[in-house]
């Protein structure tokens, strides 16, 4: 220890050789002080270095292997070059029992080779055995000494490839015990609480790697339940519509029979028998005059779902020239205004939007109010789509039928006051669908309706 | 068929039904026609060409053609009727239900002289005859008569 005297020349013993020495003396003891010092400091900090390290490399471990059958063999190596034991392998829970994943790192194959053989063929409920332990309390357990454990059932096996000790930790997700990973010595060890404390962050860090397996797997059968349940939908949509254009198609064999005798019966025979027969006749007529047209519609609808879709420039200019021409009589009877703003050119199938327009036009002229009906086609130019707008001043639809007309024999009126099958506005639904647009109706402001469609951009030409 | 001989006209139409309408709508058009009527392809060709028996062969002045029939099926019945130098004259109009793009290229492919989907409406099935009847009967110039032996 320092002396305050040997500092104060004027107060020390005049022997100057006596103080050197005492001095080397302390110099010495101070740098012995220094370096033991520097040293538990280096190694301190080496043994941290260590620690972090396998973590670092167990944390790339579980990041960077494609599954975890790679994760956990190369963390498993890991871990044997850190704790410099030669065996070590992994267990994962399954139905209730650790059960060896087939993970396995053995500093010396042929060596362990009984034990590996014994460890893999045994499964380890709660309770039993070293990872049985780990899985039931949840936190890691170590044996210093294996022959003296009556508690490990592997100990013959264990003992006669030289093993001495083990220990072993859970594999955590949440607070859930999914696997135990065990190593094992061929010297008796104690326990070793810094060892402990960074498997423990292992454990953390492998369950990682499982919760992220398990959520891949269950998004990829959700994946795939949903693709099923698109192709089961498409077949079936699919084989509605194959279905109900050989259904109308044959329907129209046995109808064409009907509706051209009970014609002719009209045609020959009214007024020859007596009146409710002249009644029936005409009810007959009537009704398959509706089922022709009902045919005529579900054949359209089916076509438009079926056949291949042009994309090409159709100019709704033209397209509206035409409807005029085509809808002259209906027009004339309404005494209506059919009022076209400039349209577009636009990409698309020139039929199917022919009839997409002649259906609105159509239907504005028919739901017609007291009011001269009065029907405006116009255009807006929306981000990547023109919408389309047909607007009437007829009676309307009910804001909260808005949704429901664009749906297969939706009818809102009844057949006396407007005549037609209800498909109508389903066939312009699913030609816009099928031209990836949309298709709504809104009410407007002081009466009538206004219905709308987009046609999306098409690719650039 | 009774009455003043108009020009001949061979039918071949599996229903009876389909048939009856087509004789219904050729009195509605009021105009005298010698309808004969093959109830199936085989007996089209029996028809066309001759029994084995050695019975007279037809040659009509126009033939209806339904695709669609038990047996021996209308294409194969034009194919055969337009292999044929003295039938393959007289033309041939396809009378069918199906508008499906195959049957009706299938058809012109054989040769067809025109090809017309039976309208369901009664009243336009009367109009379709009307039209058949007055081109190919009434405008149409036909085949010569088949020079004498």
């Amino acid at each position: 220890m320092p002396d305050r005297r040997d500092d104060d020349p004027l107060t020390t013993a005049p022997d100057p050789a006596a103080r050197l020495r005492s001095r080397l003396d302390r110099e010495r003891l101070a740098r012995h002080e220094a370096e033991r010092i520097a040293e538990s400091t280096l190694r301190e900090v080496y043994v941290q270095r260590e620690d972090l390290q396998l973590l670092e490399r167990v944390a790339r471990a579980a990041n960077e292997a494609e599954n975890v059958d790679a994760a956990i063999g190369r963390i498993l190596t890991d871990l044997c070059a850190y704790t410099g034991w030669p065996v070590a392998d992994a267990l994962l829970v399954e139905d209730g029992v650790l059960r060896s994943a087939g993970h396995w790192h053995v500093a010396d194959p042929e060596r362990f080779a009984g034990f590996r053989a014994l460890s893999r063929a045994t499964d380890f409920a709660p309770g039993v055995g070293l990872p049985g332990h780990v899985l039931a309390a949840g936190e890691p357990a170590w044996i210093p000494r294996l022959a003296e454990d009556e508690s490990f059932p592997r100990r013959h096996a264990a003992l006669a490839a030289g093993l001495q000790s083990g220990f072993a930790f859970p594999v955590l997700v949440g607070h859930e015990v999914v696997g135990v990973i065990e190593l094992f010595a061929t010297a008796a060890a104690e326990p070793d609480a810094r060892v402990l404390d960074v498997v423990a962050q292992v454990g953390v860090q492998v369950g990682r790697v499982i919760e992220r397996e398990r959520a891949r797997l269950a998004l990829e059968a959700a994946n795939g339940a949903l693709l099923e349940t698109l192709q089961d939908v498409e077949r079936s949509n699919q084989d509605l519509e194959a279905f109900a254009y050989i259904a109308s198609h044959d329907l129209q064999e046995p109808l064409r029979s009907i509706s051209g005798f009970v014609q002719l019966l009209a045609r020959r025979y009214e007024g020859k028998l007596d009146p409710r027969a002249d009644e029936y006749i005409a009810y007959t007529v009537d009704a398959t005059a509706r089922m022709q047209a009902l045919i005529k519609d579900l054949l359209r609808y089916s076509r438009v779902g079926r056949e291949a879709i042009r994309r090409e420039p159709v100019d709704l200019a033209a397209v509206l020239d035409r409807t005029r021409r085509s809808l002259t009589q209906a027009i004339a009877d309404a005494g209506a205004e059919l009022v076209v703003e400039p349209l577009p050119t636009v990409v698309g199938d020139a039929t199917q939007l022919a009839q997409l327009v002649d259906n609105l036009v159509g239907n504005a002229l028919k739901f017609r109010s007291q009011a001269p009906p009065v029907v405006r086609v116009r255009a807006e130019r929306e981000a990547a789509a023109w919408r389309i707008l047909v607007e009437d001043n007829g009676i309307g639809i009910p804001v909260e039928l808005a949704p429901k007309v664009f749906d297969m024999f939706q009818r809102l009126h009844p057949r006396e006051d407007a005549p037609g099958t209800g498909i109508g506005l389903a066939i312009c639904h699913k030609i816009v669908e099928r031209h990836d647009g949309t298709i709504s109706v809104t009410a407007r402001e002081g009466g009538g309706s206004c219905f709308s469609f987009t046609l999306p951009d098409g690719p650039a030409a | 068929m009774s009455g003043p001989a108009g020009p001949l006209l061979l039918l071949v139409e599996d229903s009876a039904a389909d048939a009856r309408l087509v004789r219904e709508a050729l009195i509605e058009n009021d105009m005298a026609v010698d309808l004969r009527v093959a109830r199936d392809g085989h007996e089209a060709l029996e028809l066309l060409f001759g029994a084995g028996g050695g019975s007279a062969s037809l040659t009509p002045d126009l033939i209806l053609l339904d695709l669609n029939l038990p047996g021996v099926d209308g294409l194969h019945v034009l194919e055969r009727l337009k292999a044929d130098a003295r039938l393959r004259q007289v033309p041939v109009v396809v009378l069918t239900t199906s508008a499906a793009a195959r049957d009706v290229g299938a058809a012109y492919d054989l040769h067809a002289n025109s090809y017309v989907v039976k309208p369901v409406d009664f009243f336009e099935f009367v109009d379709a005859m009307r039209s058949i009847q007055a081109f190919w009967l009434g405008l149409a110039q036909g085949p010569p008569p088949p020079a004498r032996a």
